[in-house]
């Protein structure tokens, strides 16, 4: 009678074994980092800044030919594109920040494990 | 500089933007939708490169690997390392695509280095096309994803109710910058180099024994030049799966 209750007990005994190689084995996933350079972010910003203000012309410029009404939504979108701008190079400077300071905890915490 | 009034009627004659110039190869007619032109065979040039090197590259299925079939695995390996880094394990459907954006960017950055080729990925028409191309699957998959939630990313519910119907035209257009900006500056990077190259260029000749100098230049140009081909590819690539992750875990930011 014990021998299958043992049976059953190795069997879990090799499941787990089993289980925890495969979470060895497992690829660690490694953080990004290091892959924007200070000059691919400037870039970056400085792109988003006038590629906004170019957008909002464009669109501006569209619904003024559409309706006629050149220069009242150029200029409303012009403005408009260059908040947009600001707003997505800001959004670069956060997540540049964000990323620094996760590399920082992770550097930290491998000097300290 | 005396040489160089000689060379040419009229001094130095430097056309830096002539290698951009999209041409038809047979006749002289205008470009239409299905016109062939040097762009067109490039494209082509640098499809057949590819399956030339994942395809017969890995015909052997070999467990050791030959140069070619090691290459192929290696820039394979590289691509589902990078989308799994970044989009987890289940982020692994999105890799044939991705896979395709960084290996066409990169082998039409690298073929646009061999002399006298056309450079596909200086025109912004490409780059803004695979770029929309993104922009269209981060869309749609919002929508599939989230239903008309998705909408929500342009409705800022912090501001005052005055302010919001601004503000989201504010986050429209901010929404369009990035793509915009990813293609701009793939194709800006492409052209400023080749464009620098043909510069250096044109003095070489004129300039005799001292040509040595700007040659010398071009010889760094092109290795900084090779460098950006590569990292340029790669970084399209990053920022597609990064745009994409936004798209499929927009909770995780």
């Amino acid at each position: 009678m014990g021998a299958p209750q043992n049976w059953s007990a190795k069997l879990d005994e090799l499941e787990k074994r089993i289980r925890a190689a495969r979470e060895g084995r497992k690829p660690k996933r490694r953080r990004i980092r290091g892959e924007f350079t200070a000059a691919h972010m400037a870039w970056r910003m400085t792109l988003e800044l006038v590629v906004g203000g170019l957008i909002g012309a464009a669109m501006g410029w569209g619904l003024d030919v559409l309706f006629d009404t050149r220069p009242v939504f150029l200029i409303v979108f012009v403005l408009l594109g260059m908040a947009a701008g600001i707003r997505t190079a800001l959004r670069s400077a956060e997540e540049l920040r964000d990323s620094q300071r996760a590399e920082e905890a992770a550097e930290r915490d491998e000097t300290k494990g | 500089m005396a040489a160089a009034s000689d060379a040419g009627n009229g001094g130095l004659s430097i056309h830096p933007m002539d290698q951009f110039v999209v041409k038809p190869l047979f006749g002289d007619g205008p470009i239409g939708l299905f016109t062939i032109t040097n762009a067109t065979l490039w494209m082509a040039l640098v499809v057949a490169a590819i399956a030339a090197l994942l395809i017969l590259g890995t015909r052997g299925r070999a467990l050791v690997p030959t140069r070619v079939q090691s290459m192929a695995e290696m820039l394979y390996g590289f691509i589902h390392q990078m989308v799994t880094d970044v989009l987890g394990e289940d982020g692994v459907r999105f890799f044939p695509y991705i896979f395709t954006l960084f290996v066409f960017i990169l082998f039409s950055n690298l073929m646009g280095l061999i002399p006298y080729s056309f450079t596909v990925t200086s025109h912004v028409a490409v780059t803004a096309t695979l770029a929309l191309v993104v922009f269209g699957t981060v869309i749609i998959l919002g929508f599939i994803k989230q239903g008309t939630h998705f909408l929500g990313l342009f409705w800022p519910t912090s501001a005052p109710m005055a302010l919001r119907p601004v503000l989201a035209v504010i986050e429209v257009i901010s929404f369009f910058v990035r793509p915009v900006s990813h293609s701009i500056r793939l194709a800006g990077n492409m052209m400023a180099g080749h464009a620098v190259l043909k510069v250096f260029a044109a003095f070489v000749a004129p300039m005799s024994i001292l040509g040595v100098l700007p040659l010398a230049l071009m010889v760094a140009i092109v290795g900084l030049e090779v460098i950006v081909a590569i990292v340029q590819a790669y970084i399209f690539a990053i920022l597609t799966v990064i745009y994409l992750r936004d798209a499929v875990h927009p909770m995780a930011h």
